[in-house]
């Protein structure tokens, strides 16, 4: 078997290193600022690097973590769109004991040193020692009965000194105080350093405030900058993805802290890196934009860059399938982006060697439509996992007007104010007929909702120009699904509606309407691309011969397979698709979500073979099996009642409009799951809801009946 | 240590008669009387001790109002050895006007908890003592039973026999103000607390007397004094002489020893341990045998390098 050499995955994995690099302009130069600033200490930097999705800023950080090697501290945080306090968390998280120790015992052995210095009892040699860490000071102290007390004393104002953090020198100075057989003191501290509430004991040393605020939490971070870099001690820090805070909508508060932090890493002659896509540095604002020392944005790779990297990647002993025009080729047709490249080298590699088939520029069409695509189910249910998460209501797979084009994959609305968020998934945007075809759906549901915001997501390849095309028309841009950030993203475009959707609710409703024709204002010009688009097609549809006719009929058809196909979300394999009228089919949508609102059982167990969170499963089976059973059984069965109700209304649509005789099998069959029901203890999925969803048990004693009226 | 034959014993001048085993553990007259002549006045802690003398004159007035005894110092000062010395005078004293003063040793029974926790330990670490030395009836030991320390404490004072006085020593107090504060209103009638602290400077100790309700006695054990060092040395050397022999120090090794010996602990420590290792050695152990300077350095370094060698 052929070892493909390409990685499939093409995302780095932070700060290792993987497959062959490719030494960029902008790694290069990053790493020249990276050198002059080893080569003379004390000189503080901020570099911005910023970039698109799989432009390579991620290995350009492991690159520089890999470039300083051991020559100083280095630390790698990946920020998240929950702000500048779960960035110290991850921050927190990421010190080992030994990150915290060992600095605050080379203070510690520096006064311990000056302490023995003056007695003349160790020679000049033999405090050096001490100095350079030869020993473990507290076994040291203990063995000789030095002044525990005021060494450790001396310490906590010395760490004060480089701090400038009082309680973080206090909470540091008790690390080194005996603590009993449980470690009490110490799990305090650790604990409070990681952003957990103070302890008592600790709140009675003073240590009363939790680093759970931006401003609390970044006060510590920069104290911890300056006790690494302090002297000519010289600290690397890359902050991955900040724009994901950034464009969270950042509050002026957390802004000042954060531009705080970066005066320390210029002050304390620290080294940081700041990366992310390219609005990072747009959003941040002006004063902190000053205190960046250097910029880089990172370029596209082109022919030459990719050749080279597909030679490097083959070695010597490999054929080499990639002529220079199909890479040319590829090259534009992924704009450039290293990860997109890598990805579809990968699954043409593949192809190639296993199905033998050459590589041309047809199959690099076909492989772009593929690589990067996940299932559609498993975009929908990391898509449900972050609504769930940020606490949104939502439909799934909702009809928002009748027309087939108004139908989304989630339809969510917000806490505050009326207007509405679309997600809508598509596969992979490669040309203009799909931008239209997307555009075409907008424009469907600004039809009935004017002012709902729609999100793209986009499960595969995304080009630039059905994206330039459609900017005009979305909310936000089109958002490409990557396994590993899909969640963040998407959790910060959120919340960034969210707040958008809460302003305009306070808003007067002439307001309103004042903004909605604005944006329609806005809207206009793409729209009107996009009509005389369509016109011009129209003009060549009346001109094309009967094949043309055909090819557009085909097209037509396999559209409607598609439909068919996304309708049949709830159905098992094999069985036939489920068609029903929007009303019924929301009935039925409404049901399934409300189970699992209370348990998704494929997200629990996703998660828990994710590991490393607390056990939502374990949450769940400690109310009793019986509950879980309930929701488990009743998905089972509301599912098997829909594919009942489609099969009959398959049928008896036949006959348009439907007999009233016909309606008997369906009462039949709603008198069927109300049997079956009654059978299962449904007030029991009350448990599992905490009792938070009120009207979750007369959601399914209520169905058989509402989907008889939503038939009439 | 060697035993030459025939002669007086070899004996190591620096270790407490009886307590060779530990030699750090604080004097304790109150427990140990042979102990009351083995203090040395160094640190100031003679003029501690009378200071705590002359403020306690009417010791008699504790059957009334109880009092909190804060003694501070860094660590290795000797604040223990202050505090069983005047917990010694004052059973003596309350002797001699006819009660009783009854020593409950709760020193060892701190820990990393919250102050509530650790009070409710030492409270109830308190009625284990009492119970066991039959100090309460049984039924006074049940109704205080569980209660907080601020009903124990107060309740505590009619529950014990008429002539009792408790002297209670606490678990060290760290830094924690609010403790010794605590302890300070606590302390009522027939009761006499000490605590201890190696964190609490100055500041914290005026705090601690600004937020008492009766301001405790405090007492502070300074650095070693000039001379301090030839004194104390002076005084083993001179004290054992007719209980065995061992090698003599010289005055000049004794002030030059008072530069990195720095605290009574240290002090006692690197001195018992030098003498130990010169005991194990062939280098001479009579009376006219001299420890040098360049012997308590040696030890020194090797005690505090330990871990170096042990890593190598």
């Amino acid at each position: 078997m052929t070892v493909n050499p390409f990685s499939s995955m093409a995302v780095t994995h932070v700060p290792e290193v993987e497959g062959p690099s490719v030494d960029t302009d902008p790694i290069r130069v990053a790493k020249a600022h990276l050198d002059d600033y080893l080569a003379t200490p004390r000189t503080g930097n901020v570099i911005v690097v910023v970039g698109d999705y799989g432009t390579g800023k991620s290995r350009l950080a492991s690159e520089l973590l890999r470039h300083v090697d051991e020559r100083c501290r280095r630390i790698y945080l990946e920020a998240t769109p929950n702000g500048l306090a779960e960035l110290y968390r991850t921050f927190a998280f990421t010190l080992r004991q030994e990150d915290v120790l060992e600095p605050v015992n080379e203070v510690y052995r520096e006064i311990i040193a000056d302490e023995l210095h003056t007695t003349g009892i160790l020679s000049p040699h033999q405090v050096q020692l001490l100095r350079l860490g030869a020993l473990d000071p507290q076994h040291a102290v203990r063995n000789v009965s030095l002044p525990l007390s005021s060494l450790l004393g001396r310490t906590e104002t010395r760490l004060a000194d480089i701090t400038r953090h009082p309680m973080l020198s206090k909470a540091l100075a008790l690390l080194l105080r005996e603590d009993d057989g449980e470690q009490r003191l110490k799990n305090a501290v650790w604990s409070w350093l990681r952003g957990g509430p103070p302890d008592q004991i600790l709140v009675e040393r003073t240590i009363d405030q939790r680093l759970d605020t931006d401003g609390a939490a970044l006060a510590v971070l920069s104290a911890f900058v300056r006790l690494y870099a302090r002297g000519d001690r010289q600290f690397l820090m890359v902050i991955d993805e900040l724009h994901k805070i950034v464009t969270a909508g950042q509050d002026d508060a957390g802004m000042t802290a954060f531009k705080s932090l970066l005066q320390q890493f210029d002050a304390a002659g620290a080294f940081l890196v700041l990366a992310g896509l390219p609005e990072l540095e747009t959003e941040l604002r002006a004063d902190v934009r000053q205190r960046i020392t250097h910029r880089i944005r990172m370029s596209g790779f082109g022919t030459d860059q990719v050749c080279d990297y597909i030679e490097q990647t083959l070695g010597d002993v490999r054929d080499n399938p990639f002529s220079r025009e199909v890479v040319s080729y590829l090259v534009g047709l992924a704009d450039g982006v290293p990860r997109k490249i890598i990805q579809l080298c990968s699954e043409l590699y593949r192809r190639w060697s296993t199905e033998g088939t050459q590589i041309t520029d047809e199959q690099v069409r076909e492989a772009a439509r593929s690589v990067g695509l996940s299932s559609v189910d498993d975009v929908e249910a990391a898509t449900a996992r972050v609504l769930d998460a940020e606490g949104l209501t939502y439909l799934q797979r909702h009809f928002v007007g009748q027309s087939v084009d108004t139908r989304v994959d989630f339809w969510v609305t917000f806490p505050a104010g009326s207007a509405r968020c679309a997600v809508v998934l598509t596969d992979s945007l490669l040309n203009s007929r799909d931008a239209e075809r997307l555009t075409s759906k907008v424009l469907a549901l600004r039809k009935v909702e004017l002012d709902c915001r729609v999100l793209l997501v986009v499960n595969g390849a995304l080009t630039p120009e059905p994206a330039d095309r459609l900017a005009g028309v979305l909310s936000r841009p089109p958002l490409a699904y990557q396994r590993l950030a899909y969640a963040d993203h998407l959790k910060a475009l959120l919340r960034a509606i969210r707040d958008e959707v809460r302003t305009e609710s306070r808003y007067e409703p002439i307001e309103k309407i004042h903004q909605a024709l604005e944006q329609l204002t806005r809207q206009q010009a793409s729209i009107h691309g996009f009509v005389e688009r369509l016109a011009e097609r129209l003009d060549q549809v009346r001109s094309t011969s009967d094949d043309r006719m055909e090819m557009i009929a085909g097209r037509l058809e396999d559209i409607a397979e598609e439909l068919r196909l996304v309708r049949d979300g709830g159905q098992a394999a094999g069985e036939p698709p489920v068609r029903l009228p929007p009303l019924v089919d929301q009935e039925f949508t409404r049901a399934i979500d409300r189970l699992t609102e209370v348990l998704d059982l494929n997200a629990v167990l996703a998660d828990e073979f994710a590991g490393g969170r607390p056990s939502k499963l374990l949450l769940h089976l400690r109310k009793g099996l019986e509950p879980a059973a309930v929701a488990i059984l009743l998905h089972e069965i509301v599912v098997r009642f829909r594919a009942e109700v489609g099969a009959w209304y398959q049928e008896a649509s036949a006959i348009s409009p439907i007999p009233a005789g016909a309606y008997d099998r369906l009462n039949e069959i709603c008198h069927a799951f109300d049997r079956i029901t009654e059978q299962v203890p449904i007030a029991k999925l009350e448990e599992l809801a905490d009792g938070s969803k009120p009207d979750l048990v007369r959601t399914f004693y209520n169905l058989p009946l509402n989907v008889r009226h939503a038939f009439r | 240590m060697r035993r030459d034959s025939g002669g007086p014993p070899a004996i190591n001048p620096f270790l407490v008669p009886g307590w060779e085993e530990s030699p750090l553990r604080p004097l304790c007259p109150w427990r140990y009387e042979s102990h009351d002549e083995l203090y040395v006045d160094v640190n100031h802690t003679l003029a501690a001790f009378q200071e705590y003398t002359r403020r306690m004159a009417a010791v008699e007035n504790l059957r009334e109002d109880g009092r909190l005894v804060l003694v501070t110092g860094e660590s290795g000062c000797g604040k223990t050895a202050l505090i069983n010395r005047c917990a010694r005078w004052t059973r003596d004293r309350l002797t001699e006007r006819g009660l009783r003063g009854v020593v409950v040793d709760l020193t060892r029974d701190g820990s990393r908890q919250s102050v509530e926790e650790r009070m409710g330990l030492v409270a109830a670490r308190l009625l284990d003592e009492l119970a066991h030395s039959a100090l309460l009836a049984p039924e006074a030991l049940a109704s205080l039973d569980s209660v907080r320390p601020s009903r124990l404490y107060a309740g505590l004072g009619n529950a014990l026999p008429d002539d009792v006085v408790l002297i209670v020593l606490l678990p060290p107090a760290d830094e924690v103000v609010q403790e010794v504060v605590a302890y300070a209103g606590l302390a009522r009638r027939r009761l006499l607390f000490f605590a201890e602290s190696s964190y609490l400077g100055h500041a914290q100790v005026l705090k601690v007397r600004d937020s008492s309700p009766v301001p405790p006695i405090t007492l502070a054990v300074g650095p070693l004094n000039q001379g301090d060092v030839r004194r104390f040395i002076e005084d083993r050397l001179t004290r054992h002489h007719e209980r065995g022999h061992y090698p003599r120090i010289s005055t000049e090794t004794m002030d030059k020893a008072a530069g990195p010996l720095r605290s009574i602990a240290m002090l006692q420590r690197i001195l018992s341990e030098v003498y130990e290792e010169r005991g194990k050695q062939d280098s001479g152990y009579t009376d006219d045998d001299w420890v040098t300077y360049e012997d308590i350095t040696r030890l020194f370094y090797e005690k505090f390098f330990d871990d170096l060698r042990i890593r190598r």
